[in-house]
């Protein structure tokens, strides 16, 4: 079933806060469509980074992650629910939790669940790695703060986990617990605990 | 759901947010992908598991001597759907529900959502040890006292398991 909530997000041109969507329970149809949208502008700034001889670290990790794939992938199945932001028709990010059988790794938390945040994206004109200025900003931030509210409507007190790609591990150090390099993923691991959650979106 | 953050909040974390690349995930999506896909058991499995998964909530529902409406309000779980897990092993509930069960009837989640078709089952025994539990506990409301061994040795089972 899908949900969908009022939420605003950052025009960063303007400054101005904008009303957008939060749905819960994206469909394969709108999945497709957010893909038919940023694939051509990924495409076209990763031709021009390459022209431009940008330095590998500064191109998008994530510029292969097909959406469409994830989706078919966990079609169906209830652990897994896909969120999304839409705003002026088009989709502003996306984001795949995995909602039951993960839990945490903190030794203070070690065994308690969490919502396992196992992709989250923004559309790539909104991303400071794909464009110099990024149209809407905090579409991320929306986005943890709507896993954080899973887990705290699941019962597992906002706490919240994901492997982060390097370009993004600064923000997510600033409300989570660096749990450390995962050798498995080679990824670094980071963690929210119900007080972070509290201190994230009091 | 329902998302609490206002504009306000938006506005205080501005700065923290300011440029910030959000991107998360594995870069391989090759793991998830067996992951995913080996919760897509055979029915027969599937069908196995989620009549164990339903028989062991209407088993401990008698043990703890509790109504079908007792434990739903309990469990916050609407009576009809209660009775569908109880009944139907193509029944598959939420992960909430089950969460929720797990906590009420003391019984591990993790076993609860392998059971529940919520979750991978890595343990070949539990698929063998549910369908011996099923087949005991057809009729739950009558039961010999062997049967009721077996099935207090799946509890047990559940229970001691990590």
């Amino acid at each position: 079933m899908t949900t969908r909530c009022k939420v605003a997000i950052l025009h960063k041109a303007t400054q101005q806060y904008v009303d957008a969507e939060l749905i819960d329970g994206v469909t394969a149809d709108e999945v497709n469509a957010a893909e038919a949208a940023w694939r051509p502008v990924l495409d076209e700034e990763l031709k021009r980074m390459a022209n431009e001889s940008v330095p590998a670290n500064r191109r998008p990790e994530h510029a292969h992650w097909d959406w469409r794939h994830k989706c078919e992938v966990t079609e169906g199945l209830l652990v897994y629910q896909m969120l999304g932001i839409e705003h002026d028709s088009k989709m502003q990010g996306l984001m795949l939790v995995q909602t039951a059988g993960v839990f945490c790794r903190l030794p203070n938390q070690k065994d308690k669940g969490l919502v396992y945040v196992m992709f989250i994206a923004t559309a790539p004109w909104n991303s400071p790695v794909v464009v110099a200025n990024p149209r809407f900003g905090q579409v991320g931030t929306v986005l943890i703060a709507a896993a954080t509210q899973i887990s705290l409507d699941l019962g597992f007190n906002g706490r919240v986990g994901l492997h982060s790609l390097p370009q993004s591990e600064d923000w997510y150090e600033k409300d989570m617990t660096d749990v450390g390099i995962d050798l498995k993923k080679n990824l670094r691991y980071f963690e929210m605990t119900p007080e972070q959650a509290n201190n994230f979106i009091r | 759901m329902e998302l609490k953050i206002t504009t306000e909040w938006l506005k205080r974390r501005a700065v923290l947010d300011d440029n910030a690349e959000v991107s998360a995930g594995l870069p391989s999506i090759n793991s998830f992908v067996d992951e995913a896909n080996a919760l897509r058991q055979t029915p027969g499995e599937q069908l196995i598991l989620g009549e164990a998964f339903g028989k062991l909530v209407r088993f401990m529902r008698g043990v703890k001597r509790l109504s079908l409406e007792e434990l739903a309000r309990s469990a916050d779980v609407e009576p009809a759907e209660l009775e569908n897990i109880e009944k139907a092993g193509d029944y598959r509930p939420e992960p909430r529900t089950v969460h929720n069960l797990s906590k009420i009837l003391k019984l591990p989640e993790k076993k609860m959502l392998e059971l529940s078709g919520n979750m991978v089952v890595r343990d070949t025994e539990l698929t063998f040890q549910a369908e011996r539990f099923a087949a005991n506990a057809k009729h739950i409301d009558r039961l010999t006292s062997d049967q009721k061994d077996v099935l207090m040795a799946f509890v047990r089972y559940i229970a001691e398991s990590k």
